[in-house]
């Protein structure tokens, strides 16, 4: 019975998990760059959420709507100004700029809430529905709600929209898109945008369960570094079943193992999948 | 249609071509032919803005290209089968053809029409059409590259190296095809090819290109009598 409590509670936190990593793996999967700043602009998305909150007594699980416009709004401008610029530059380069970023973004937060941790406080923090003999966390569920509904959005935007389809092409091969018509730089700077803003919305739907503080996408980006790599990078697919696979297997191991050591199995699989499959469960995918 | 008068083109700071002219009239087959590493990829190439390039004249039906964008060029009728098939790998037949038709100024219902004078063309796409791209045969994806061209209505098409690491059987195939395309008229065809044969047999006139200029040009038939080039290219 803790062992099914256990996977539910892991698929629920893996659907948060594949929300806040989708974004970083078609980032890279479209422009081959490894956004090192995707956990500041979900810590972005949380602040969104709190000033939300506390203002105007918006639900975070609204807000995420608002967070993920600001984001995308912000991932344009900083693509085109700051990212544009060094794409054609070596990997070192798009390194340090999106360290860059981080490190700003972390300290522009530090400079304008100051270093405490804060929370809201929704009615529904601490309820949970009672299935059968499985309890569902409610802010947990609504997350999880929130994940579905944005794979599900992301997969057909990308396979049944003409912008989407002309996105996958760019990921396989941005000569032949642009042979096609297809303008590479601005679907670079959506993809981009997109990543942003899917990082501010994740932040937005964590904020009832999480605290949020300036440094707290350094908490998030491990796990977005293990699920992207694990899934294959730049594979979208690939990324959603690896933040499940992560989910369950850090949910299953607190049964075992302390809390503290909720990641010692995560990263044994993580070594272990990647020692027999170096690209990843599914692998690089071509077309995201 | 296509005129291009004392065209050059650079990679980094190397010149790769040196004054190049050459034109394609309207539903005419034209072929391209020389040597490795003579510029033949960079012709076409240059004509789609892929490598920084000035020249005297660079206009189609009017229209300047080297004022264009890149992106902007396929919008005007000229769609660019590229080296190497380079087909768009992790997506099906047909998302790689519906990508193809990205520029065209198309409803959703002429798209569809279009998807189908492809199909009937290369009917081996149609039975793959949810495969994917990667999985195909070498014929098979030159086909799809092919087909990913037609997708834009194309009024000059440019193939460059179609036969390239395909089976005899695969090539005569991708020829017929290509004599089915021309027949109907309305698509012109510039061919860049390795094997001078196929070409001269194919195209009504040539090019030949050598170090980054035009050594000779004339109808197909004449240049595959000619001493030097039947010397060179044709292995006689």
């Amino acid at each position: 019975m803790a062992l099914l409590q256990a996977l539910v509670n892991g698929v629920l936190v893996g659907g948060v998990y594949a929300l806040v990593s989708v974004g970083l793996t078609l980032v890279f999967g479209v422009m081959e760059i490894v956004n090192f700043a995707q956990g500041e602009f979900l810590m972005l998305g949380m602040y969104i959420a709190y000033l939300g909150f506390v203002g105007f007594h918006l639900d975070p699980l609204v807000s995420a709507l608002l967070a993920f416009g600001l984001l995308f709004g912000l991932g344009m401008a900083i693509e085109a100004g700051l990212v544009r610029p060094v794409l054609k530059g070596s990997q070192l380069g798009h390194i340090f700029l999106t360290v860059g970023l981080s490190v700003a973004l972390q300290n522009g937060a530090l400079a304008l809430f100051g270093g405490d941790f804060r929370a809201v406080q929704t009615p529904y923090q601490v309820s949970a529905l009672a299935l059968g003999p499985v309890r569902l966390s409610v802010p947990y569920l609504l997350a999880f709600g929130w994940a579905g509904a944005v794979s599900a959005a992301l997969h057909l935007f990308l396979t049944r929209t003409g912008f989407g389809r002309a996105m996958r092409a760019v990921a396989a091969n941005s000569t032949a898109a642009t042979l096609c018509g297809v303008n590479v730089a601005r679907v670079r700077m959506v993809a981009f945008a997109l990543g942003c803003g899917l990082a501010g919305l994740a932040g937005a739907v964590i904020l009832p369960y999480a605290y949020v503080f300036p440094t707290v996408g350094f908490q998030y980006i491990v796990i977005m570094f293990t699920v992207v790599v694990l899934g294959g990078l730049g594979n979208v697919n690939g990324a959603i079943a690896a933040a499940l696979l992560v989910g369950v297997v850090q949910s299953v191991s607190t049964l075992f193992f302390p809390t503290v050591l909720e990641n010692l199995l995560v990263f044994t699989l993580f070594v272990l999948v990647l020692s027999i499959r170096p690209a990843g469960l599914l692998g690089r995918a071509h077309a995201l | 249609m296509l005129e291009i008068r004392e065209l050059f083109a650079w990679y980094g700071v190397i010149e790769a071509l040196h004054g190049v002219s050459l034109a394609v009239q309207a539903g005419e087959r034209v072929a391209i032919i020389g040597p490795n590493r003579a510029g033949k990829t960079t012709i076409l190439r240059a004509i789609s803005g892929l490598v920084r390039r000035q020249g005297a004249r660079l206009h189609f039906d009017g229209r300047d290209l080297s004022a264009l964008a890149p992106h902007l060029i396929p919008a005007l009728g000229i769609a660019h089968v590229p080296e190497g098939r380079q087909v768009f790998a992790g997506m099906s037949v047909e998302d790689n053809l519906l990508a193809g038709a990205h520029a065209a100024p198309w409803g959703s219902a002429q798209r569809r029409r279009r998807l189908d004078e492809v199909f009937a063309l290369f009917a081996r796409l149609k039975e793959r059409r949810r495969q994917a791209s990667e999985t195909l045969s070498g014929g098979e994806q030159q086909m799809l590259a092919i087909g990913r061209a037609l997708m834009l209505g194309p009024r000059l098409l440019m193939l460059d190296e179609p036969s390239q690491g395909l089976a005899p059987r695969a090539i005569g195939e991708l020829y017929q095809g290509l004599d089915t395309i021309a027949a109907q008229g309305t698509t012109a065809i510039l061919l860049v090819e390795q094997s001078a044969a196929r070409a001269l047999e194919f195209a009504s006139r040539a090019y030949v290109i050598e170090n980054g200029i035009v050594a000779l040009e004339g109808p197909s038939a004449r240049l595959a009598r000619d001493e030097a080039v039947r010397a060179s290219y044709l292995g006689i």
